[in-house]
């Protein structure tokens, strides 16, 4: 209590003065609009990843072989001239008589009105696999199907699936990430402080890693994937197989950046006092690129998402019934598939929104990095 | 504009725009050059020095802007004409860039392209102000820099004209700097700083290469530094500046044998006499830190470091210049006929 | 030897012997031996207790190298630096103590830096930049944070400036921060390399003075490393002037300005720029370039670019001699050239 009524008391001016590092940063990355906008896109986006069941309208997986490839439901507000509130009709399937092609049209009728409301119930699911609840975001009051971005070639809900895709293709990014982090900074530590022989082989490996041809070298380590193997092994081993080649960029800015601190005068100065390798690693060194990692970091994030989801859509990364933006989008292969069901691309347009939001972020945040200049 | 000068500025003023507020780096500025002699500017950093002479040149980078203030310049052909007024790449003033006003610069190895060699770059300087450019106007363009390599005292020009600027050092660097700067033939030399990061055996080298330079060419130089020993060497004109502005002006034996504002007096004293070791004597210095021009306040720049400052004179207004003797300009409350 | 002299009255404070560093030029993968840069090149001297000994020299000539060598920042190849910790007992050799030794003596020496903005870890606030040197030597940060406040104030900062971090700081504040930190320990020999040359002029001044009343005060000794030749003279007691890692003239101040016996420094006074525009003083401009320390020419490293030199001086070293008493040169023909040195200024 007594330091905060003490902080109140600095001008403004002193408040600068004794701004820390990351103080100075904040007051940095909140000039740059874009990044704020990054930043709060990809704040909501992993709301979604926490609570995506909540946000899903259905179950992801429960099929309706009624509605094949129905196209997204629109939503009405007024019935014949009266104001109702939010609403869906009842679609009817019928065959186009010449090309055989499933036909979803709106009943227009006052009987055939579902209201939609928020904080539903519907389907009973357990958030994170422990809190049994059947709240939804969004649905119908009724319990009708409600299809906002129509279904897939099984009848299941898009949206749903979606929701559910952006939790595993967000996080596969993150842990991705964690791990390339752990790696990078380890091998490009050890590299640009002790140098000499260890220096020279860990240059070499990244040197070897960066030279291999990535998609040919997933494929060979995703074909050697066990069959049996459950989508969470799976998973896992797919973030892995990403961050053994992430981490070569990470390792070299790590390098770089350590060799270029280890001549600063401060470190002579504290190694002259009498300073261990410890103490100028965790006093001087770590925090002085901290900040350069996390940027790296973020940096890599898309990057992690993009490589699973060029995976998936090959087919060799996450399968069915798991389900990520790339999963999704495979179902959008072929010519016909865009043609007639030109909805099943919306994953793509999520992938695309992520990427940019992490990209305006890092980009943000690597003006902010460096404060002092 | 008087006879014998070649270049007036009036009244300049250049801003930067940043987060923190309106930083006022030449604050209107008053400067005069005669035809074939040295301007020396004097003063520390962020002075406003740097900026007023690419403001002359008309090449202040964003977010710095020429915001008033003219540069009235005498070209060959006897003209006078404004930079300030030109558009900052024009055709025209890029016509002025090389071949009537060039420029030195602080760090001859940054200044210089480090992929092509120094012969490329100086044919390359030539080319840009011919209108035609073909085979004999490179030959041409080689031979003259040749020529000014030989000049400005580089052996065996022909191999020179092959080095790239790492191959050669600082020393060695200035002058091939200086000897591009003059392939033109320009009729006003900008030095900024440009023995500051040379040692003072190669430094001695260089300033006496200028004057002699100008001697033969009849140059007019504005010469740029932090240096007074150097500036008492090279300028037949001084004009001091602090935070922005012009604090005194007046020929070299003005400045350095009466000088008259309290900040070039003290300027003066702080820097060590040699020859002169009185053991365990302390140096006459000026207290307090330079400050930063931004958004400044309403009063004499010095006052806050000013021995004689006097409250509710020297910080109620910016002081005008007075002529304390003819041709010797003060801007103090405290000097001429107002302090009397 | 004048050395011993003042051995036996107890005033050295450090005696460099014969220091060398080496640097060996590497080509190839299996970074065969080219050639060797001979940084500092068998440099002795010694250093009297609550003295500034100045060394001045162009960019390149070893005097940081030197400088560092004698901390140890830089190990040294070969030679031997005796402290004399304590009056009247044996000195100890600084380059052969181990790791906790070492760390016990290095208390009484420390840095101070050229740069005022590298110098300070701009992560960190004045206060543990100050309190750096004694937390790692064994004291709380309770103990250690009223001695700051008394640094800071000692360096004429004020007390309630510990919180703030380096970028409140001007380049000047900043530089006394550097010296804070270097005089927390009490040190008793202090290198200050370039210490005032990132400043500006009117800020020079200022720093020179805090140095000047410090010694003083806490009567360090300095080893001043500058190249600004006035300043050098302004502080020091005694001048050494270093030429491509050899130490080529060593004198008290005023006769070494006044009455030079080494041409090199003879060239450098001469081209110290004047602040007198009445008066054209006489220049020797050097011909050619500083001498290449990865291939020295034979003899006297300075003889290519020497106007009195003649043929012994290109076959032989010259020899380092005491000319005069405490004046020593390493020139053949100390004793008979007539040199001019600085005219001093009114």
């Amino acid at each position: 209590m007594v330091r905060k009524a003490k902080k109140q008391q600095l001008s403004g001016q002193e408040k600068l003065f004794q701004a820390t590092q990351w103080q100075l940063m904040i007051r940095k990355f909140r000039k740059h609009k874009l990044a704020q906008v990054g930043l709060w896109v990809l704040v909501v986006l992993y709301i979604i990843v926490i609570f995506c069941e909540f946000f899903a309208v259905q179950d992801y997986q429960s099929r309706d072989t009624k509605s094949i490839l129905q196209q997204p439901m629109a939503i009405h507000m007024w019935h014949e001239g009266k104001f109702i509130g939010p609403f869906v009709y009842t679609y009817e399937r019928s065959n186009d008589p010449v090309t055989l092609k499933r036909i979803y049209t709106e009943v227009k009728e006052e009987e055939e009105i579902h209201r939609l409301a928020l904080f539903v119930q519907g389907d009973e699911y357990k958030l994170w696999g422990l809190i049994p609840s059947n709240i939804h975001l969004i649905g119908t009051v009724d319990g009708t199907p409600l299809y906002l971005f129509g279904t897939d070639s099984a009848g299941r809900d898009l949206f749903s699936r979606i929701m559910m895709g952006i939790r595993m293709s967000l996080t596969v990014g993150l842990v991705g990430v964690f791990f390339t982090f752990i790696l990078g900074c380890l091998f490009g530590g050890v590299s640009g402080y002790y140098g000499g022989a260890a220096d020279m082989a860990i240059q070499r490996v990244i040197e070897f890693l960066s030279s291999m041809p990535s998609i040919p070298l997933w494929m060979a380590l995703a074909a050697a994937f066990p069959k049996e193997w459950t989508a969470v092994q799976v998973y896992f081993m797919i973030t892995l197989i990403l961050s053994m080649i992430g981490w070569c960029s990470l390792a070299r800015t790590v390098r770089g950046k350590i060799l270029q601190m280890r001549t600063e005068d401060f470190v002579m100065a504290a190694k002259l006092s009498g300073a261990s390798d410890k103490y100028l690693i965790v006093r001087h060194l770590l925090p002085g690129f901290s900040s350069y990692l996390i940027v790296n970091v973020t940096l890599a994030v898309p990057q992690m998402i993009l490589g699973e989801t060029s995976l998936s859509f090959l087919g060799i990364g996450l399968r069915s019934p798991a389900v990520s933006l790339g999963v999704l989008l495979k179902d959008a292969q072929n010519i016909s598939a865009i043609a007639n069901s030109p909805w099943l691309m919306i994953p793509g347009l999520f992938i695309i929104i992520t990427v940019m939001a992490f990209n305006f972020l890092g980009d943000g945040m690597r003006d902010a990095a460096d404060p002092y200049k | 504009m008087k006879k014998e000068n070649i270049l007036e500025v009036r009244d300049l003023q250049t801003t930067f725009k940043l987060y923190e507020g309106l930083l006022k780096a030449v604050n209107h500025v008053d400067l005069t050059v005669r035809t074939g002699k040295t301007l020396g500017i004097i003063g520390e950093s962020g002075c406003g020095k740097s900026v007023t002479a690419h403001s002359i040149l008309n090449t202040v980078q964003a977010p710095g802007k020429v915001e008033g203030g003219t540069v009235m310049y005498r070209t060959r052909d006897g003209k006078e004409v404004n930079l300030a007024a030109e558009a900052p790449n024009s055709k025209f003033m890029r016509s002025i860039r090389g071949q009537e006003i060039s420029m030195i610069f602080q760090e001859p190895m940054t200044s210089m392209s480090p992929v092509y060699t120094i012969g490329q770059q100086m044919v390359e300087a030539y080319l840009t102000h011919q209108t035609k450019k073909n085979r004999a106007m490179k030959l041409e363009a080689t031979e003259r820099a040749m020529e000014m390599l030989q000049r400005v005292g580089m052996q065996n020009p022909k191999q020179r004209m092959n080095d790239y600027p790492h191959q050669l050092s600082g020393g060695m660097c200035q002058r091939a700097m200086i000897a591009m700067a003059l392939m033109l033939n320009p009729r006003v030399l900008i030095a900024d700083e440009p023995t500051t990061a040379l040692d003072v055996t190669v430094q001695a080298q260089i300033t006496d290469l200028m004057l002699e330079l100008q001697e033969t060419m009849n140059m007019s130089i504005i010469y740029i530094t932090h240096d007074m020993g150097v500036i008492s060497e090279v300028a037949d004109d001084i004009c001091v500046m602090y935070l922005g502005r012009v604090m005194e002006q007046g020929t070299a034996e003005q400045i350095f044998l009466n000088p008259t504002h309290p900040y070039t007096v003290r300027l003066l004293r702080s820097i060590p006499k040699l020859g002169r070791k009185i053991p365990g004597a302390r140096l006459d210095a000026i207290h307090g830190n330079v400050p930063v021009p931004i958004d400044p306040k309403n009063e004499c720049g010095f006052c806050s470091r000013c021995l004689e400052m006097k409250p509710g004179v020297c910080d109620a207004g910016v002081p005008s210049m007075i002529e304390v003797e003819p041709g010797h300009y003060v801007r103090c409350f405290l000097r001429g006929k107002e302090g009397a | 030897m004048a050395v011993e002299k003042f051995v036996n009255t107890g005033e050295v404070l450090l005696d460099v012997k014969h220091l060398k560093k080496y640097y060996p030029i590497e080509a190839g993968i299996l970074k065969k031996q080219i050639g060797t840069v001979k940084a500092v090149d068998d440099i002795s001297l010694y250093i009297n207790r609550n003295e500034t000994l100045g060394l001045v020299g162009e960019s390149g000539c070893g005097k940081t190298t030197l400088g560092r060598c004698i901390l140890r920042a830089i190990e040294p190849t070969e030679g031997q630096v005796l402290f004399y910790l304590e009056k009247d007992k044996p000195p100890v050799d600084f380059l052969k103590l181990e790791k906790k030794e070492l760390q016990r003596v290095r208390k009484q020496m420390a840095l101070i830096f050229q740069n005022p903005y590298s110098s300070l870890d701009p992560r960190m606030t004045v206060l543990q930049i100050v309190a750096e040197p004694m937390l790692l030597n064994g004291m709380s940060m309770e103990e250690a944070a009223p001695r700051v406040g008394e640094l800071l104030e000692m360096v004429g900062l004020e007390r309630k400036q510990m919180n703030r971090y380096p970028h409140a700081f001007s380049g000047g504040q900043r530089q006394r921060i550097g010296i804070a930190r270097a005089l927390a320990l009490n040190p008793q020999f202090v290198v200050a390399d370039e210490a005032v040359s990132a400043l500006d002029v009117s800020v020079q001044a200022q720093i020179l003075n805090l140095l000047q009343d410090l010694k003083e005060t806490l009567e360090p000794t300095f080893l001043f490393i500058a190249h600004d030749l006035s300043v050098i003279e302004h502080v020091s007691d005694r001048v050494g002037v270093m030429y491509v890692g050899h130490m080529v003239e060593l004198a008290p101040t005023e006769e070494i300005y006044l009455k030079p016996r080494h041409p090199y420094t003879e060239a450098l006074l001469s081209a110290i720029p004047r602040v007198d525009p009445m008066r054209k003083f006489q220049r020797i401009l050097l011909p050619g370039e500083v001498a290449n320390a990865a291939n020295l020419p034979t003899g006297c490293c300075f003889h290519p670019r020497c106007k009195y030199c003649t043929e012994q001086c290109k076959k032989e070293a010259p020899a380092w001699q005491e000319v005069s008493t405490g004046h020593y040169v390493a020139c053949h023909r100390a004793q008979e050239l007539e040199l001019t040195g600085v005219e001093p200024e009114e």
